[in-house]
């Protein structure tokens, strides 16, 4: 029902994430796994759409199999 | 207009100010005005104007037009001017054609016309002064351009001045084009009085293209979805005066009818409970009305156009569209339903207003519904691609509800069905009123900031415990007790399930991920 806004919606997903990375550990895995976490809360409150997430989902996977498969950390 | 003295015959020139018919017509496709100042068709029909009937103090009666195009560019088919005897035989007959010219008819020799002006302008107002005389069958027709008088035709008549008038008609015909024109100053004189009283009518058909004036009168006619008219107008002037709303099929004028209010202008509508198809808005001009003028019929938020601007009704089953199954506007302004179905199926009325080009940008639905608790109703508002359904509780309720934004409203449904209850002989009814699309400013904005709120709330109530206890247990707990409070959290269905999982894959990525850095 409610429109989506884009620039609060990325502004709010983004900078939380970027936040809690430098709280954290600072490295790009733990970025894209904050920003998973707050996207999921934007698009809960239907700020951004749904594929927000699962697009933030994929970024997480492929970045998770590259880092899982490369031969540097085996 | 004043007493003029060019005057052939001795006549009395009408006063200034006198009865008068203003109406006027903005149209598309081939449309026709009608002006009746009284006719013996129809209801009407013992309402010929015998000569002893209203008191007419000389022989002679004088019959004034005035007309007026503002604009011209579309086609003028034709506008006839015709007064006819009780013989039905034509007295006065002139028309203008689409050329432009001006024809006079003459009764003699018969059916033989004389141009009397060719290139009528717009702009220009034409006053007509056609001069009965009962005692010598001599009519005079009399030109005016702007109030100069430019022509005196004289025509032999054959003896229909002895017993009397049958009607006075003037229709104007239009094909194509945007033709704004003006039937002005009709009256009926005797020796320089009005004898027009509660003869003339002006006739609005709801259903054709918005009926504009031109800018001059800044008039506007509507309609709301739960019946009522109102009707603001440029020049009335007199006491209150009946309009009547009647079906296409004209003949009844004893159907509902509006009395308006003369300080709020607001015409309040009763009706006899009658389903109109195709209505018609038909003002009747009383002793002492200046005149008035229609503009376009307005449905509320919603400007009426033509061809798509209707509403109809369907019915689940041909044997309910009877007498027990209604919708009807009742005099309290409430659009009532009634519906009746003894059998076992599922039964539903359902009415459908189509209307156009309503932004839903900050809008909200209110209105005000009644119906007993057998009833299922909803409210349906559709759009392009999806549409809103609200469903209107039981009993009395006020319900306001913020409707789909950023789109373009094309149809209202309202539907009540018997829920397939056969108890208490399946009759349920109700009513909705007061039915409004509400501009609520800054909705928008109030919408972003709520949902805004909805967020932020849930976020603080499991970030700052979090930060609490890692304060003690040390940066390493932030991830496991962020997965403690959101499960909490979920729990007592704050957040969404769905989140939740998000949040717990998340945290078993970084533990996966960041085990090493843990441990140290």
């Amino acid at each position: 029902m409610v429109d989506t806004n884009w620039i609060l919606g990325l502004a709010l997903m983004i900078g939380l994430a970027l936040l809690f990375t430098y709280i954290t550990y600072k490295d790009i895995i733990t970025f894209f796994v904050w920003l998973n976490i707050f996207g999921g809360f934007v698009v809960w409150s239907e700020l951004l759409p749904l594929w927000i997430v699962v697009l933030d989902l994929v970024v997480l996977t492929l970045i998770l199999f590259n880092t899982f498969f490369s031969t540097k950390r085996l | 207009m004043s007493a003029g003295t060019d005057n052939p015959s001795g006549w009395t020139d009408i006063e200034s100010g006198a009865d008068r018919v203003n109406t006027a017509l903005n149209d598309s496709g081939t449309k026709e005005l009608v002006v009746q100042i009284f006719s013996s068709v129809g209801a009407d029909s013992n309402n010929s104007l015998f000569k002893n009937d209203f008191n007419l103090n000389s022989e002679r009666l004088n019959i004034t037009l005035g007309l007026f195009f503002p604009t011209l560019t579309g086609t003028l088919t034709r506008f006839n001017f015709e007064v006819k005897s009780l013989s039905n035989s034509l007295v006065v007959w002139f028309e203008i054609r689409a050329t432009g010219h001006l024809r006079w008819y003459t009764s003699n020799p018969p059916g033989t016309f004389i141009t009397l002006r060719t290139n009528l302008t717009v702009g220009i107002y034409y006053e007509f002064n056609i001069y009965i005389d009962y005692s010598t069958d001599i009519s005079v027709l009399r030109l005016k351009e702007n109030l100069v008088h430019t022509g005196t035709f004289i025509n032999k008549l054959t003896n229909i001045g002895k017993t009397g008038l049958k009607s006075i008609l003037a229709t104007a015909t239009y094909t194509d084009g945007n033709i704004i024109s003006e039937i002005d100053y009709i009256g009926i004189y005797d020796n320089g009085s009005s004898i027009a009283k509660d003869l003339g009518y002006v006739v609005l058909d709801l259903h054709k293209d918005s009926h504009y004036l031109n800018s001059i009168h800044n008039n506007l006619a509507t309609i709301n979805m739960s019946g009522n008219f109102e009707l603001i107008y440029a020049s009335y002037i007199g006491p209150p005066f009946p309009i009547y709303l009647l079906d296409s099929a004209f003949g009844s004028i004893t159907d509902g009818f509006v009395i308006m209010n003369e300080n709020s202008r607001l015409f309040n509508f009763y009706d006899d409970g009658t389903i109109r198809f195709d209505p018609l808005l038909v003002a009747f001009l009383n002793n002492g009305s200046k005149g008035f003028k229609f503009n376009s019929v307005i449905l509320e938020g919603a400007k009426m156009t033509e061809g798509s601007n209707t509403y109809w009704l369907e019915y689940s089953h041909s044997n309910i569209l009877t007498n027990t199954s209604f919708f009807k506007v009742d005099n309290s302004n409430r659009l009532t339903f009634n519906l009746t179905a003894n059998d076992s199926d599922l039964e539903f009325i359902q009415a459908n207003f189509n209307i156009n080009n309503v932004q839903t940008l900050d809008r909200a639905v209110s209105f005000q519904s009644k119906k007993n608790n057998l009833a299922y109703g909803e409210l349906r508002l559709l759009y392009p691609s999806v549409s809103d359904i609200i469903e209107i509780p039981n009993n009395i309720a006020t319900s306001r509800t913020i409707i789909s934004q950023n789109q373009t409203l094309t149809e209202f449904i309202f539907l009540f069905s018997d829920n397939d209850i056969t108890a208490i002989n399946g009759i349920t009814s109700g009513y909705i009123k007061n039915l409004r699309l509400d501009i609520i400013s800054n909705l928008s904005t109030t919408i972003i900031t709520l949902t805004l709120l909805g967020m932020i709330i849930p976020l603080i109530l499991i970030i700052t415990p979090t930060f609490i206890f890692s304060n003690r247990l040390g940066k390493e707990s932030v991830v496991p007790l962020f997965l403690i409070f959101s499960l909490i959290f979920t729990a007592t269905e704050t957040i969404p399930i769905w989140l939740f999982f998000i949040i717990a894959f998340s945290s078993l990525v970084f533990i996966f991920t960041n085990k090493d850095k843990m441990v140290k």
